[in-house]
């Protein structure tokens, strides 16, 4: 698990050390780039990269190892405490996904991948009509990689997964976005048409205040998906009718994301009415954001006021774990952003940036910015 | 396809610069002439602005609001780019000649890259946005929050220890001192907050002060009309060093009076979510809401972009002409 990112994800990693030389316009030879690199695996070095000798194409599952390793390696050149990923996770993260496989990639011409785009797919609904959305993560190339042939060798590799996967219609999806490390921002806006949306604030609850009284959420552990299923359809349905944009959040996304996670330990609860009526789920772990301990709360979807309980849920598990801060994260235009500050929830700012690009003209940035309720569930922060 | 010419504005661009801007914005949302000597031809600080002409007829405008500016412990110089006008007739056609890039370019390489300026910014609308970001090289700053709060039916009465103030003097300077801790901040010292709140033509505000003595503890500058969005009353500036929450608690009755006495039933201030201040208003009960403005910067000082200074710059409503 990693220490700091909580998923399989460069976007989650901290700024680039400068000293490292994760240059993007480098030209680095091949003793140099071991110099400031040192090779954990031979393989990972090679003979001089030629453009012709490079293949870009879109990720299959045999992929894995060789992802890894250099993931893995410019990973760990950034972020000291970072802890390599394993085969498991990644295969969770792109080939168990019950929206679809999303990533490309280069590699040279002994298999080594030099570049890297990886997408993370939702199913989305907005008044009873289907979108899908993909988040940008795990972007990476090797140093001595960058500048290979006309343009830099990620941009080539993230422009082809556009090509592939960005649009309308049977396996494409109108709407790329993420929360990018400043230097995959930079790059993004530049070169890939990525438009910064906002400055992302967070929801932030200190577990020493005191949670609103009343009936505490009932918590779920082990196999609990399968009875909830059906009011779980039934919340997802209700919170669906409207004109908001929300993600798939049914049985199999939730037991994918959440259950099945190999890097990490979710903690679920449920809102019931004494009825069993759900009114609402939440989801955390333990992790940090931003380099400090946190509750990371994924969700907290709620109808008819089982917010207040389901915060009261949370609030008791971060004191458990002994964590001073609770953070959720989602659209300043939900009506979640505004109902948690009645519960003691502040507003405080984030050093992300939401940027995205839409490949659909009748959706455009604006309408995901104000439209789209999107949390912290939804990214690979958590 | 026009054959204008981009150069710095004069002063007998004026009537013409007006008359564009009735095309543009609508007829009585053009500055007055006073209003217009007020934003940017301010005395002692440099004019900053380029038009395109055809002969003696303007059809577009790239203008700045002049400002100092304090940056990491240095006097500079920045500037708010506002009114940014292309003539209907003047847009598009044939060769696709881009007024607003080309003037938008001379005012920053002019200024900017090349002048003195740390600092342009603004709050554009979306088309000038999107074209910013294009042709520009303008970056996100932040889509604004505001901090909203009810307020009650008046009182009759400011709060004891409130008073208005109708002029400003050298204890202004000294509050302004203690509140300026930020990295980067337009200088809130008397002679600015006169200009800002004191000297606007067509548009008034409500000064109040906690004094003690010969100093003052804290200001709040108050809009008397509702702000062009939400119909909220705008508390335009606030200066209250960090520590003094029994005076911005003090301050805070004395702008809801004020509003109240006004029939307004909300109260709404924009601040940026780095600072104390924003956090130390949720701590007494505003809620924080999105709004429709976005703020841009193009940063031209070394070490400075529009990261550092989401971290770093403290403004308010008083750097903007949104209220």
């Amino acid at each position: 698990m990693n220490s700091g990112a909580g998923g399989f994800d460069s976007h989650a990693l901290p700024p680039p050390d400068p000293a490292a030389a994760l240059r993007f316009r480098s030209r680095l030879s091949p003793r140099s780039s071991a110099t400031l690199h040192p090779a954990s695996d031979p393989s990972i070095d090679g003979p001089a990269l030629e453009a012709s000798a490079v293949e870009v194409r879109e990720l299959r599952e045999e992929d894995g190892e060789a992802v890894l390793r250099s993931f893995n390696r410019v990973s760990g050149a950034v972020d000291p405490g970072f802890r390599p990923r394993g085969l498991d996770a990644w295969r969770w993260r792109y080939f168990a996904n019950p929206a679809g496989t999303r990533a490309a990639l280069a590699l040279d011409a002994e298999g080594r991948v030099l570049a890297h785009f990886g997408g993370s797919p939702q199913e989305l609904r907005v008044g009873g009509a289907s979108l899908r959305a993909t988040q940008g993560i795990d972007s990476f190339s090797l140093p001595e990689a960058r500048r290979l042939g006309r343009r830099g060798l990620f941009v080539r590799v993230a422009r082809h997964l556009a090509a592939m996967r960005g649009g309308r219609g049977a396996q494409r999806d109108p709407w790329f976005w993420g929360f990018p490390v400043p230097a995959a921002r930079r790059i993004g806006v530049r070169a890939l048409g990525y438009e910064a949306l906002r400055a992302q604030p967070v929801l932030v609850l200190r577990s020493g205040s005191a949670p609103p009284a009343g009936v505490q959420a009932e918590a779920l552990e082990g196999a609990w998906l399968p009875e909830l299923a059906g009011p779980l359809d039934e919340l997802c349905t209700r919170l669906e009718d409207g004109s908001r944009v929300l993600a798939d959040r049914r049985a199999p996304v939730l037991a994918w994301r959440y259950l099945d996670a190999p890097h990490a330990a979710y903690r679920l609860a449920a809102a019931r009415t004494r009825s069993g009526e759900l009114h609402g789920l939440a989801v955390w772990r333990p992790a940090s954001f931003e380099g400090r301990p946190a509750a990371l709360v994924a969700e907290l979807l709620a109808v008819e006021g089982a917010e207040a309980p389901l915060t009261r849920w949370l609030v008791a598990g971060a004191r458990a774990a002994g964590l001073e801060r609770l953070v959720h994260l989602c659209s300043p235009y939900s009506t979640a952003f505004a109902s948690l500050q009645e519960l003691g929830w502040r507003v405080e700012a984030s050093s992300r940036l939401l940027v995205g690009r839409s490949f659909d003209r009748e959706l455009p940035p604006r309408f995901w910015s104000e439209r789209w309720d999107y949390s912290l569930g939804d990214t690979d922060l958590v | 396809m026009t054959a204008a010419i981009v150069r710095e504005w004069r002063e007998e661009d004026l009537g013409s610069l007006l008359e564009c801007a009735r095309s543009v914005f609508g007829a009585g949302r053009e500055k007055s002439r006073a209003e217009w000597a007020w934003a940017f031809a301010r005395p002692g600080l440099p004019r900053r602005g380029f038009v395109a002409v055809e002969g003696e007829r303007v059809v577009g405008a790239y203008l700045g609001q002049s400002q100092r500016l304090r940056l990491m412990g240095e006097e500079r110089r920045c500037a708010q780019v506002v009114d940014l006008m292309v003539h209907p007739d003047a847009r598009g056609g044939l060769g696709r000649r881009s007024l607003h890039r080309e003037l938008g370019r001379a005012f920053i390489g002019t200024y900017g890259e090349r002048g003195e300026d740390a600092l342009h910014y603004g709050w554009p609308v979306a088309a000038a946005r999107r074209s910013g970001h294009r042709q520009l090289g303008y970056e996100l700053l932040r889509e604004e929050s505001c901090l909203l709060r009810g307020v009650d039916a008046p009182s009759g009465a400011l709060p004891a220890g409130v008073e208005a103030l109708e002029a400003l003097g050298p204890a202004v300077d000294r509050l302004a001192a203690r509140c300026a801790t930020a990295p980067a901040q337009v200088p809130r010292d008397a002679a600015w907050l006169r200009w800002r709140f004191l000297e606007r033509p067509a548009c008034e505000y409500r000064l109040l002060g906690v004094p003690e003595g010969d100093e003052l503890l804290g200001i709040a500058a108050l809009r008397t009309t509702p702000w062009d969005w939400g119909g909220a009353l705008p508390i335009c500036e606030w200066l209250v060093p960090p520590a003094e929450s029994a005076v911005a608690e003090a301050l805070e009755r004395a702008v809801a009076e004020e509003a109240a006495a006004r029939g307004a039933r909300e109260l709404v201030a924009l601040l940026p979510d780095s600072t104390e201040g924003f956090g130390a208003f949720q701590g007494r009960g505003w809620r924080v809401r999105p709004t429709p403005y976005v703020s841009v910067v193009r940063a031209h000082a070394a070490g400075v972009d529009a990261d550092w200074l989401r971290r770093h710059w403290d403004y308010s409503l008083a750097d903007s002409d949104l209220a």
